[in-house]
């Protein structure tokens, strides 16, 4: 119960949030020069067929006007506008790519986790050793390679060369037709629906954007997974549970590791974002149909309601990241009370 | 046979400035069921000693001599695995701040079964009535309800029994206890100091307990072994100390310690620890000594007894025809 209005006073505050990162995208879409009227109708077109149009998408009213009028269709029909580069309805934009997206940063960020904690458990463990240097050698490369780079050589090596990996043009095989709409993620759908060949294809398309993503959120996971075991392992309660002689692994698990999450889920909160925020790159060498994709092209073409919608949408995929880190830490540290 | 005897034993931290001789030979001994105190200032070696008898000194502290001798076996001698084996069951240790030696992440409960399972080999259906038994042996009340607290739950003196609870849990023989109520209010010291002494004489339990406090060590302990700059400059029958000490350091600790009654200057020590990366040449008090003569100077003193269980470290000693 308690936890319960923990979440709504939370998501009650994502209205400011909201407020504010709307407000701020309106009016930097605003000042910076581009406007999409130019864009569609192009330079030959009458100056009053040019008003028309503005007119029509009150682009000639005063800023404040046009954001009041804004709020008043999403808050009332859920509508964010027409997209002026695909022509359909913002919300359905976003819902088509947001999944796609999603679908990709969770293998990327699944990938990562799996492969940086153990990686920093271990150096933690073997401090100052081989194993150590290597973990660390290991995550300064993935750190420093340029994320276009790796997934330009991941295709040239598993695609080009060895051709294990399918082209770099989407989500699945141009042959296959998704899977029946659940979740919007392909794998998970396939699943659903048993088709198992869908869920091969949609995983191998996945497998090497994952991959490119996963290997540079990994070097931050991994160095704090090592700093927090390093700490916790060098404390007061670890040297306790030594002293009266608890194996190993209940001191490497639930002393030392189970002290250690918290931080690790912090960082994993913020490298989430950032991976949702980053992905674009990524996106666009796998000519992957997401929203990263789609808010550049929204930004190129000065697509004023695809930007604003999209900001929207990352901004609550945000405060709801940071609202289930904070609960997990609830959950886990007892001295933290929601 | 004594239960644990310490043979020269030294302990050195390898620092950046160099190497600090924490612990340069130390030797004493302790009888099954005795409770041998180890009193000194802070930086004396104290703690050092708990933690190189469990070889638990954290780097880049190291243990480079000497012997350890626990039931006829010298521990510096073990295979890790073996030393492991014993902690918590021959030999158990608590802290001077309880609350930072308990996980605050798991329930008083959880980490007493633990203990109980893996230290004390009790199959887990059995581990929750024995952690109730456990904690009413502390004197926790309603210790039931304790088992789903969580350490920042607790008060000082609760969390110091939690841990003394486990550390008892595999009965172990010796409980090496470090300033195990510093930090504490005075009332709780004295209930932790009579749990301590209750627990050896109910269950035979040796302690070695580590302070700075003179005249606690004097209300339980046996014997008392007074610590100076990673030494023991003597070691008496804790009755005998108070009453003829020989180490000019003990005699100046014991007229330090302030009076009923008394009025004027407390008279103190004069000078402070020394530094132990370069400790003086000689007799390692004797720039503090008021009877410091030459030979204290270039000459390093050994134990020199006045009886079979009483000991100093000092030549005037053998000037008076101890030796």
């Amino acid at each position: 119960m308690r936890v319960l209005r923990y979440v709504l006073r939370r998501l009650a505050l994502l209205v400011p949030v909201l407020l504010g990162t709307l407000f701020i995208a309106f009016f930097l879409t605003r000042v910076l020069p581009g406007n999409p009227i130019d864009r569609v109708a192009g330079p030959y077109i009458s100056q009053e067929k040019r008003e028309a149009m503005k007119r029509e998408a009150r682009l000639d009213l005063p800023f404040y006007q046009q954001f009041y009028l804004y709020l008043a269709d999403l808050v009332t029909k859920g509508d964010m506008g027409t997209s002026y580069t695909t022509a359909q309805p913002v919300t359905r934009d976003l819902l088509q790519r947001f999944p796609a997206t999603l679908e990709l940063v969770l293998y990327g960020m699944g990938l990562a986790v799996v492969l940086a904690i153990p990686l920093g458990v271990l150096s933690a463990l073997h401090k100052d050793s081989p194993v150590d240097h290597a973990g660390r050698v290991i995550a300064v490369v993935g750190v420093s390679v340029p994320v276009f780079w790796l997934g330009l050589v991941l295709l040239y090596v598993f695609f080009l060369k060895l051709q294990w990996a399918p082209p770099p043009i989407g989500r699945l095989p141009p042959t296959m037709s998704p899977p029946p709409h659940v979740t919007g993620l392909y794998t998970l759908d396939a699943l659903l629906a048993g088709q198992w060949d869908v869920f091969k294809a949609a995983l191998s398309a996945l497998a090497l954007p994952a991959v490119s993503l996963a290997v540079t959120a990994m070097a931050p996971l991994a160095r704090m997974t090592r700093s927090a075991m390093v700490e916790a392992l060098e404390s007061e309660y670890v040297r306790a549970a030594r002293a009266l002689g608890l194996p190993q692994h209940v001191i490497i698990w639930d002393y030392a590791f189970r002290n250690a999450v918290i931080p690790i889920l912090t960082i994993f909160a913020g490298v989430f974002g950032y991976a949702l925020g980053g992905v674009v790159l990524v996106e666009f060498i796998f000519s992957w149909p997401g929203l990263g994709l789609y808010t550049l092209n929204a930004i190129l073409s000065s697509d004023f309601p695809a930007i604003q919608g999209a900001i929207l949408l990352v901004t609550t995929v945000y405060v709801f990241i940071y609202l289930l880190l904070d609960l997990a830490v609830a959950a886990i540290d007892p001295r933290v009370e929601v | 046979m004594s239960l644990l005897e310490v043979r020269g034993l030294k302990t050195y931290f390898y620092t950046r400035r160099g190497v600090v001789k924490v612990l340069d030979g130390l030797n004493f001994a302790l009888e099954p069921g005795q409770i041998v105190g180890l009193v000194g200032e802070t930086g004396s070696g104290k703690s050092v000693t708990g933690f190189s008898i469990l070889r638990l000194v954290r780097r880049p502290g190291r243990i480079v001599g000497g012997e350890v001798v626990f039931e006829g076996r010298d521990l510096l001698k073990l295979p890790e695995p073996q030393m492991a084996a014993l902690r918590g069951r021959d030999i158990a240790m608590i802290f001077q701040n309880p609350r930072t030696a308990l996980n605050p992440l798991i329930t008083v409960g959880r980490f007493l079964e633990q203990v109980l399972h893996f230290r004390a080999g009790l199959p887990r259906n059995r581990t929750r009535d024995e952690a109730v038994r456990l904690l009413s042996a502390v004197h926790i009340p309603d210790p039931e309800r304790r088992l789903s607290s969580y350490p920042h739950q607790l008060s000082g003196g609760m969390a110091q029994r939690v841990m003394i609870a486990a550390a008892v849990a595999a009965r172990p023989k010796l409980l090496i206890a470090d300033e195990p109520t510093t930090g504490l209010d005075v009332t709780v010291q004295a209930q932790i100091m009579r749990l301590l002494r209750e627990l050896r004489d109910q269950t035979g339990t040796a302690q070695i307990l580590i302070t700075h406090d003179l005249g606690l060590a004097s209300e339980v302990c046996d014997a008392i072994a007074v610590m100076y700059a990673g030494e023991i400059v003597e070691f008496a029958p804790t009755r005998t100390l108070f009453a003829t000490p020989k180490h000019p350091y003990t005699r100046g600790l014991l007229a330090s310690r302030p009076k009923l009654g008394q009025t004027g200057e407390i008279p103190g020590i004069r000078g402070a620890v020394p530094d132990l990366m370069n400790p003086p040449r000689g007799c390692r008090f004797h720039p503090r000594c008021p009877h410091a003569f030459t030979r204290c100077r270039v000459e390093r003193p050994r134990p020199v007894y006045v009886s079979p269980d009483h000991y100093a470290t000092c030549f005037l000693l053998e000037e008076e025809g101890h030796a």
